[in-house]
């Protein structure tokens, strides 16, 4: 059942995705002003709201561990965080190719971009902290509280950064979601859609993983009792 | 009151061996040092960069100062004790947090003048306004630091790991001093970002108060 | 096609190519984990089972 449920999300999401890029390429017009390159926009914005909504899964998990105790919350959050990293440097290296088309660098400090470097710092540590606790409910809470500090500095950035730009007057990333055209609205929701299935079966395939490495820890115990 | 009792014995045990702040002290002083190699800078430029200077250093010195903050209670079981103890766990962290921010404006405090000296920069015309960042800014650092402090306790390579997982929490704070600061040193008292350490210090303090049973039970 | 549009492809290619690499390497990582988390099992199982006989 679960392994049925992984390749179906799979497939589908990856179907989607096929799809979308025949969208993408062979039928969307061309932006004027851009040209072809606006068409990154279609998984550079996708990834971030796919990294975000997983996050999202994430914060949610590690309160709802902390509250509980019940480790399947903790398999959850890594999870989520896991595939939210991934998804927030696609977003990363799609954002910086795109800059460097359209405004000649590699690199503009503007408020998104940068947020979405935190956030992959920030939970960077996270994932790296893990491995250093060997003790698993001494990493589950720990790994709860740094995700939950994570999650709260995400405003602050925010808001520092755009105060920040305001003087220093650095490029910004001229599009807004708001006024995208109407004709590239299919693709780009079929995109998100896409991602959020592809990252739900990674997530599940990684969940899977997580339960089975407390098998193993249990029967290694076992072991040393008989 | 137990908060004040653990800052003092906390504050009593770093004056009697001086070892984090001497630590810290010095290696403030040899970053400012290296700094004035790594770069060539004509007086317009520094100015420029003074702020961002200054909360480097100071963030650097810190991580350092509230690495110990809970690190030197695991000799003898003393953290068992502690959170053993009748004291409420946000006395512990609190009276800790305290004892490292006072601690941390100690050395800033001592780099400060330094600092004016090697770079030229006059820091006493503005001595209010900055002495006001200076402490927003530096509690920030020190409450998430001891909160972290507290995290990282009995992770291996703590001494790696705490710096890894604080800066990055600190950059909206740290952001808004260095603005901050630079403003001040160029003679502008103009503090429009206050607001941020307003903000970052407020949340940390209620999320740190708040989690702190659950960090130290683990 | 204008040098302009030629040089807009080429850095597409090069972010799109770069997103499905990084997808991909995640999925091959994901598998590897996966193999050597079951072949870690198996073992355990087979140690349980020989010392329960």
């Amino acid at each position: 059942m679960r392994e049925k449920t992984i390749y179906g999300l799979g497939i589908l999401g990856t179907l989607l995705l096929l799809w979308n890029f025949y969208t993408i390429f062979l039928v969307i017009p061309i932006d004027a002003l851009q040209g072809n390159i606006f068409r990154i926009i279609f998984i550079h914005v996708p990834a971030a709201m796919t990294a975000f909504a997983f996050y999202g899964v994430a914060v949610l998990a590690s309160i709802a561990f902390l509250w509980t105790k019940n480790f399947k919350w903790d398999s959850m959050a890594v999870s989520a965080v896991e595939v939210g990293t991934m998804f927030t440097l696609v977003n990363l290296a799609t954002g910086s190719i795109w800059a460097r088309v359209e405004w000649g660098i590699w690199w503009a400090w503007d408020a998104r971009m940068t947020t979405q470097l935190m956030l992959f710092l920030l939970y960077l540590g996270y994932l790296l902290m893990r491995p250093a606790v060997a003790e698993p409910t001494q990493r589950a809470t720990m790994s709860a509280i740094l995700s939950i500090f994570a999650a709260a500095d995400i405003p602050v950035v925010f808001m520092a950064i755009r105060l920040h730009n305001v003087r220093t007057q650095h490029p910004g990333p001229v599009l807004e979601t708001g006024g995208l055209a109407p004709v590239y609205w299919p693709p780009f929701l079929i995109g998100i859609v896409a991602f959020l299935l592809l990252g739900s079966a990674m997530i599940l395939v990684r969940l899977h993983q997580e339960s089975s490495s407390r098998e193993i820890d249990s029967l290694r115990r076992e072991l040393h009792a008989i | 009151m137990a908060a004040l009792a653990i800052a003092g014995k906390d504050l009593r045990t770093e004056w009697r061996t001086k070892e984090s702040l001497n630590a810290s002290v010095s290696f403030a002083l040899v970053i400012l040092v290296l700094f004035s190699f790594a770069f060539d800078l004509d007086r317009e430029e520094l100015l420029a960069i003074s702020g961002g200077l200054l909360w480097l250093v100071y963030a650097f010195a810190g991580a350092l100062i509230v690495n110990r903050s809970f690190a030197r209670e695991l000799p003898n079981d003393c953290l068992d004790v502690l959170i053993a103890s009748p004291a409420p766990g946000w006395a512990v962290f609190l009276g800790k947090a305290v004892a490292c921010f006072l601690l941390l404006i100690l050395v800033e405090l001592i780099s400060l003048p330094v600092f004016g000296l090697f770079y030229n920069i006059h820091w006493a015309g503005s001595i209010f306004p900055l002495l006001l960042v200076i402490a927003l800014a530096t509690w920030g650092i020190t409450v998430v630091g001891t909160a972290f402090s507290a995290v990282t306790v009995n992770v291996r390579l703590r001494e790696l790991m705490l710096p890894v997982l604080l800066y990055p929490l600190l950059i909206p704070l740290l952001i808004g001093a260095m603005e901050m600061t630079t403003g001040l040193l160029n003679g502008n008292a103009v503090l429009s970002d206050i607001r941020i350490l307003l903000v970052f210090d407020a949340v940390f303090t209620s999320l740190s108060i708040y989690l702190i049973d659950f960090i130290l039970v683990i | 096609m204008s040098a302009v549009d030629i040089t807009n492809l080429h850095f597409l290619f090069f972010g799109y190519s770069a997103a499905w690499l990084i997808m991909i390497g995640f999925v091959f990582l994901l598998v590897r984990r996966s193999r050597r988390i079951d072949r870690e099992l198996s073992r355990l199982k087979s140690l349980v089972e020989d010392k329960e006989k």
